[in-house]
């Protein structure tokens, strides 16, 4: 099954969350507190979800998108959205979706940007000890 | 909805989370192929997945059908129909939500009315209690109307997996009705449990029953041999007694004396028959009847039975005739038990047959397969009714238009004989016609199978 595996890397002080693929609720939730869980542990600032390949973004991932921004934001860290299909943000805007208190920008250069701008993070802080921290492994979910 | 001709494309069930992804899929391929641009092809996977979200978010269950629309000639779009069974929406609350003023716990209350706008078309019927069947219809543009014609099929691929899906749902079924057989046979095993106990009380119930039955039969039996012995003892003084008297050795007896003395003899002697008769019945009965086998010379055996009865018959006037062929062959038997088998035959002919009839006795070779003796008793007497002839020779079975006829005797006779004719390993019959007589006659083996 697709979405059963979406790693989640740690770059600088931020992570990385590439959707790639087609996600069911459970997996959106399990990504939601894997997010959480990877703040937390490696201290990260920035929350930055590339969202170019998703194709649906329905008012269930809508939501949870919202709440990892507002749970992100009270671990003290931002959220930003990247990568949004324009006819994806069509279909929120016609479905009266608004992604609340998440920032959105067009790509992952332009993300990584305003985070680091947002935290005053140097160049050489980032960029080489990219290294990925955990992979979704499809054996954590449980779809029976 | 009105003048809309829709074609069924497929169908997914909806039970799972997960079929939500696989909705959106399907959803996004069917668009894709029926040449909407992606823009759109978003929008439509994102309203069937808002539609679908809320089937399993409210009912659980229910199934999203895509099917080709068509109005009118050329104008030709996706039609889906979400359905399920579940709660369905009150009046006011569907006005709040398509207004989009409703807030649901878990979506953002956006799905029907962004849905709404997200589609072209937008039908829902809904009731509480009856639940929900929206139909929305995404058109195509005209130019790419054109090339839907006759691709149905090609869509319909697409749901190759619908078969899975509808194997699912019929494996489900199987399985309730499985379930529900597996219910039923439980029932049936707990009741059969519950009858098998009962007929293991019952049976136990029988065989207690049948053990007292046996233990009173065993006693019956002992209590008739015993007492039996103990009248015969008597029975033999009061015999012995009275032949001194006859043989005149106390004394010559008056004329009327000497009757007296006889009916004595005879009244004694046919006693002592009875309690015989008794004794080997109830002997048989106990299986402690045993046959003591040595040659036996038939001709010389039927002559003294002949002898013996020869002054009853003398006094009822009834003549008997022997006809004894000289080339008999020995038998092995027991001679006492073969004595009385003739005994029995001979006295139950004479019993029967009127004064001054004829009782005739008469052995030969037998002419079935084995080499045997017949023996025969006939009679000129009153004969046996078919219906008692069944069981003449049962245990007490004296044929009831006999026993009418005021005659004594224990009905044992017939059925001793057949006894001692069997262990012998040897068969007897009868055959008879009411008022002309009965013939009875057994048969012995010769060889050396009539050891019982």
């Amino acid at each position: 099954m697709n979405g059963s595996r979406i790693p989640i890397l740690k770059v600088g002080r931020v992570l990385i969350v590439p959707i790639q693929v087609d996600m069911d609720d459970q997996t959106v939730m399990h990504l939601q507190e894997r997010i959480l869980s990877e703040l937390e542990r490696t201290g990260a600032r920035g929350v930055l979800i590339d969202i170019s390949m998703l194709e649906t973004v329905d008012s269930f991932i809508g939501r949870v998108l919202s709440d990892i921004a507002a749970m992100a934001r009270i671990m003290d860290a931002r959220t930003v959205v990247v990568g949004m299909q324009p006819a994806v943000a069509i279909t929120l805007v016609e479905l009266g979706l608004e992604l609340r208190g998440v920032d959105t920008v067009l790509n992952v250069d332009e993300g990584i940007k305003l985070l680091r701008d947002e935290f005053g993070i140097r160049d050489a802080d980032d960029g080489l000890e990219h290294r990925e921290l955990s992979m979704f492994d499809g054996e954590q979910v449980n779809r029976t | 909805m009105q003048g809309i001709k829709s074609t069924r494309i497929g169908e997914i069930y909806v039970r799972r989370e997960a079929d939500i992804v696989s909705v959106r899929d399907r959803v996004r391929r069917v668009a894709r192929d029926l040449g909407f641009d992606s823009t759109t092809q978003i929008k439509v996977t994102t309203a069937i997945s808002e539609l679908t979200r809320n089937i399993y978010e409210y009912a659980q269950t229910g199934a999203i059908t895509l099917a080709v629309a068509e109005r009118g000639a050329a104008t030709v779009g996706l039609q889906v129909m979400a359905r399920d069974d579940g709660p369905g929406i009150d009046e006011a609350r569907l006005h709040a939500i398509m207004r989009g003023s409703y807030r649901s716990g878990s979506g953002m209350g956006v799905g029907l009315a962004g849905t709404r706008r997200l589609m072209d078309e937008f039908e829902i019927e809904t009731k509480p209690g009856e639940g929900t069947r929206i139909t929305v219809i995404k058109w195509l543009p005209p130019v790419a109307a054109a090339t839907v014609q006759g691709r149905v099929a090609e869509l319909r691929s697409h749901f190759g997996e619908d078969a899975d899906d509808s194997a699912v749902e019929e494996i489900v079924r199987q399985n309730r009705d499985l379930v529900a057989v597996l219910g039923e046979l439980e029932e049936k095993r707990n009741e059969m449990e519950r009858l098998n106990r009962q007929l293991n009380e019952s049976n136990r119930e029988l065989n207690e029953a049948n053990a007292k039955l046996r233990e009173l039969a065993e006693m019956r039996e002992e209590f008739l041999a015993l007492t039996t012995h103990d009248l015969r003892s008597p029975l033999t003084v009061i015999s012995g007694v009275i032949s001194f008297f006859s043989s005149g050795r106390l004394g010559e007896l008056s004329t009327e004396q000497k009757n007296m003395v006889a009916m004595m003899e005879r009244n004694t002697q046919s006693l002592i028959e009875l309690i015989n008769d008794l004794l080997d019945a109830s002997k048989i009965e106990s299986g402690t009847m045993r046959l003591e086998l040595s040659a036996v010379d038939l001709r010389a055996l039927i002559r003294d039975v002949h002898e013996s009865m020869g002054p009853l018959a003398h006094e009822k006037g009834i003549a008997i005739e022997e006809r004894l062929p000289d080339d008999l062959p020995p038998l092995s038997a027991d001679h006492e038990k073969l004595r009385r088998v003739i005994v029995n035959l001979l006295s139950n002919a004479l019993k029967f047959t009127p004064k001054g009839g004829r009782v005739e006795v008469g052995a030969g070779r037998s002419s079935g397969d084995t080499p045997g003796v017949r023996v025969v008793v006939a009679d000129t007497g009153v004969g046996i009714a078919p219906g008692d002839l069944a069981r003449l020779f049962n245990k007490y079975g004296q044929a009831r238009s006999r026993a009418t006829r005021g005659e004594t005797g224990t009905g044992l006779g017939l059925y001793i004989a057949r006894q001692l004719v069997e262990m012998h390993g040897g068969t007897i019959d009868v055959q008879s016609e009411v008022g002309k007589g009965s013939t009875f006659s057994f048969t012995l083996p010769v060889t050396d199978s009539n050891q019982n």
